[in-house]
């Protein structure tokens, strides 16, 4: 259909960038604007589009070359969204290093070195009087840079105070951290950072100064003075400014960007050919969506696939689990959370959930209630774990609250049940049977071709649904009972 | 793709139960249940208290009812129901696989001495009776009642066999002709149930001769009960054909045409139906080392004979060992 390639191609990597922008107005004029991309040499944009939801919208040029969306509207509702979409792929160019011209970055950089707004008497003395003591700490320009940098994280030092207290209420350090460099001569911009994890439902912009020494740009992270490591960046935008600005209109608002990486270079073909009949199966397919809704869909369009893994395992197989389709909603959640993380978490749930449980037990309560002083006390499980996996950063914190409730709610019951009446040993082969067809599931829908297939042709549910039928109509003896039946050998 | 399947499987295991006409769970399923019972009549047998009345009408007895209890305020009516019993079991009416039943042997006071041992305050026993009503034991959680009945009594002929527990008769029943039959023998690690897979063992018993063949513990064959040491070949069920036409007079009554019907003994009542089954167990086919299937097609032949029970039950005998 509509040209889109059949195997997930990692040769060259392209992303869907969505910029969702809410927005709660006060009443009176409003004017958002957005700095539109200019990813430079190493990126290409390749389109973009807007949604504009019934507000005036401009693309301002008038700034040398950069560009700007400007979105007024006269009477702003409570709440709206505005969209910007982009798809940018990585354009390869790995020698970067000969096409600097020192000689051009340093007049660009330095000929206005001095910001307008440090040209007052006390800004002057407090920027030499760094300048000097930077001097005195540094052999080269890097050396320089790393002392400014130190210093400019010292909450305390007055001349810090002052030039941050200048350069207005706005700037942050990395604006600091600029400046300063400009005026110690050495070649400086600031630069707004797009991450580009895949999947990230919530990627964020970094800003982080870029100092131009010995013919290349290095780039400093002035939060943590260190030289920035972070990998899977996009330059979005150079400037001191930060990237959207809301001069007016607006209470709040609230910027999400979101990323996905898009499946490959020949599918990205296919959509922007420009084909019209092409476009209109794009427009009709996942891909014309807003990447969260996209996501989410995903997810969906993988269900079927785990739900026919299960119906697999119970058929051919025969173990036997907790619940038929239990393991397909374990296995989304080891999606968000990484494998070894899910079952971490996973027995950890169970552990806790089952001790409670036989506290519940002895209150000799009633089934509902008790089951939903279980689900209750999951939910308190999840919550606090969610709190403390994301306070020591351990990344996949959050992930645990998409942990399907009450399929581990009847888990807990179900396996309690059978380790009274079936024994402990029982219990626990029946958890682990489960556990290993979540991982099998598992494997099944993280596999990228089966993701990528399910995603791309959705039509394939249809074959999921015939391959269903044949299954169900399948006569023959599962794995195990080859085991079973073994004494009649 | 399922012929490979099956042959990836025959070759690994070097093992072809389909030759021998061993039924598996697929093949039961799609071949037989779904095929022969209509699931609308499934209700006449996942709930006890219209098994009861089932059995009434082929003129087989079942178990006394002492009382059922439908909802919580009736829990404490327990004591009523049992006034002037010396012991009693509770089941749950829709229960499934031998789950949530207590047998208890004794009580005083409020001591209930269970038979397979151990002892529950009434509270705990009221807080079990809560669960089943809560539906903790039903085929599809649903709210379930509790029966409180009569308890069997161990006849003579099994009390030098079982340590404790009840054994029970179990009769593959198909469009009206007996098929294939267990005696399941509870052991001290089955807790007292019958059940293969909790524990129990499984005799084969000779459709021809209503005499046990060989037993099955698990996968494996034993000649003696693990825990009395009675030898377990060769025991006679005394008038077998009665058992075979109790269970063969379902089908007159019952539209399910692939059932299993389960039987015990009663030392001073005689032979009682516990329950029908709308899908019964395949580990009859290892306690009798043969393969359900021949036998199955074999009745498909005969299925519009229109024989009476007596008949059939003649017929099978002389087909099946």
């Amino acid at each position: 259909m509509a040209g889109f390639p059949l195997a997930p191609d990692q040769n060259v990597k392209s992303w869907h960038v969505e910029t969702k922008m809410t927005l709660y107005g006060d009443g009176s004029e409003g004017r958002v604007e957005l700095k539109l991309p200019d990813p430079g040499e190493s990126f290409t944009l390749l389109d973009e589009g807007f949604i504009s939801d019934g507000y005036g919208f401009y693309v301002d040029e008038s700034n040398g070359g950069t560009r700007q969306a400007v979105w007024t509207k006269r009477k702003p509702k409570e709440k709206e969204t505005l969209f910007y979409r982009a798809v940018v792929y990585e354009t390869k160019s790995p020698d970067r290093g000969g096409t600097l011209d020192d000689k051009k970055i340093r007049k660009k950089y330095l000929e206005n070195r001095y910001d307008p707004r440090l040209q007052n008497g006390p800004s002057q003395i407090a920027l030499q009087s760094l300048h000097q003591e930077f001097l005195s700490k540094s052999s080269d320009d890097f050396s320089y840079a790393t002392a400014a940098l130190k210093t400019l994280l010292n909450p305390n030092d007055e001349r810090v105070k002052l030039i941050r207290a200048k350069l207005g209420h706005r700037s942050d350090r990395v604006s600091a951290a600029t400046a300063v460099l400009r005026h110690g001569r050495i070649p400086a911009r600031t630069v707004n950072l797009l991450q580009l994890s895949t999947g990230a439902r919530d990627a964020n912009i970094l800003r982080r100064t870029e100092a131009f020494i010995r013919g290349n740009w290095i780039r400093f992270d002035a939060d943590k003075a260190v030289v920035d490591k972070t990998f899977d960046i996009m330059p979005w935008w150079i400037g001191d400014d930060k990237v959207w600005r809301v001069p007016s209109g607006v209470k709040e608002i609230a910027l999400q960007f979101e990323v996905k990486q898009h499946l490959e270079s020949a599918l990205t073909e296919a959509i922007w050919d420009g084909d019209g009949l092409k476009s209109l199966f794009y427009t009709s397919s996942i891909f014309g969506l807003p990447v969260d809704i996209q996501l989410t869909l995903q997810i969906l369009l993988l269900i079927p696939l785990g739900a026919f893994a299960c119906a697999f395992f119970k058929q051919f197989i025969g173990i036997p689990t907790y619940g038929t389709f239990m393991p397909v909603l374990i296995a989304m959640s080891f999606r968000e959370t990484q494998l070894l993380w899910g079952i971490t978490l996973f027995w950890l749930i169970i552990g806790l959930g089952m001790a409670f449980r036989a506290i519940f037990d002895k209150l000799q309560l009633l089934m509902v209630p008790r089951l939903s002083a279980i689900l209750t006390v999951v939910v308190v499980i999840i919550y606090a774990l969610s709190l403390f996996l994301f306070k020591f950063k351990i990344q996949s914190g959050l992930a645990v609250s998409l942990f399907p409730l009450v399929i581990l709610t009847m888990i807990i019951e179900r396996m309690s049940v059978t380790w009274e009446e079936r024994g402990a040993k029982t219990a626990f082969q029946l958890a682990f049977n489960s556990l290993i067809v979540s991982c099998l599931c598992y494997f099944v829908i993280s596999n990228p071709y089966a993701v990528h297939l399910t995603v791309t042709f959705p039509e394939l549910l249809i074959v999921i649904v015939g391959l269903c039928l044949a299954l169900g109509r399948y006569n023959g003896f599962k794995l195990l009972e080859y085991y079973r039946f073994r004494a009649l050998k | 793709m399922i012929r490979a399947f099956t042959r990836f499987f025959k070759e690994s295991f070097n093992f072809n139960p389909a030759a021998q006409g061993i039924l598996g769970i697929n093949g039961r399923n799609v071949d037989y249940v779904l095929r022969n019972n209509s699931r609308k009549y499934y209700p006449m047998v996942d709930d006890k208290l219209e098994t009861k009345k089932l059995a009434a009408a082929a003129g087989i007895p079942s178990p006394e009812v002492y009382g059922v209890i439908e909802r919580h305020n009736e829990i404490e009516k327990l004591s009523d129901m049992i006034a002037g019993k010396p012991d009693f079991v509770v089941k749950p009416s829709r229960g499934s696989g031998g789950g949530g039943i207590v047998v208890v042997a004794e009580y005083r006071d409020d001591l209930y001495y269970k038979a397979g041992g151990g002892v529950i305050q009434e509270q705990e026993l009221y807080f079990h009776i809560t669960n089943i009503l809560g539906g903790l034991y039903s085929l599809a959680g649903a709210n379930d009642s509790a029966i409180i009945e009569y308890r069997v009594e161990i006849a003579k002929l099994f009390e030098n066999i079982v340590f404790k527990g009840v054994p029970d008769i179990r009769i593959i029943i198909y469009h009206g002709y007996p098929v294939m039959a267990m005696l399941r023998l509870p052991t001290r690690q089955s807790d007292g149930k019958a059940n293969l897979h909790s524990g129990g063992l499984g005799a084969g018993l000779s459709i021809k001769t209503g005499q046990t063949t060989h037993t099955v513990k698990g996968t494996h064959y034993i000649e003696t009960h693990p825990d009395t040491r009675a030898p377990l070949r060769g025991v006679q069920i005394p008038d077998w054909s009665y058992f075979l036409e109790a269970a063969a007079r379902f089908h007159e009554i019952l539209p399910l045409r692939y059932i299993g019907v389960d039987l015990v003994i009663d030392e001073t009542r005689g032979p009682m139906l516990l329950e029908v089954n709308a899908r019964p167990g395949l580990g009859i086919q290892i306690a009798n080392r043969a393969g359900l299937i021949p036998r199955l097609q074999t009745i498909e032949a005969l299925k519009h004979d229109n024989r009476s029970p007596a008949e059939r039950v003649q017929k099978a005998q002389a087909l099946f060992d």
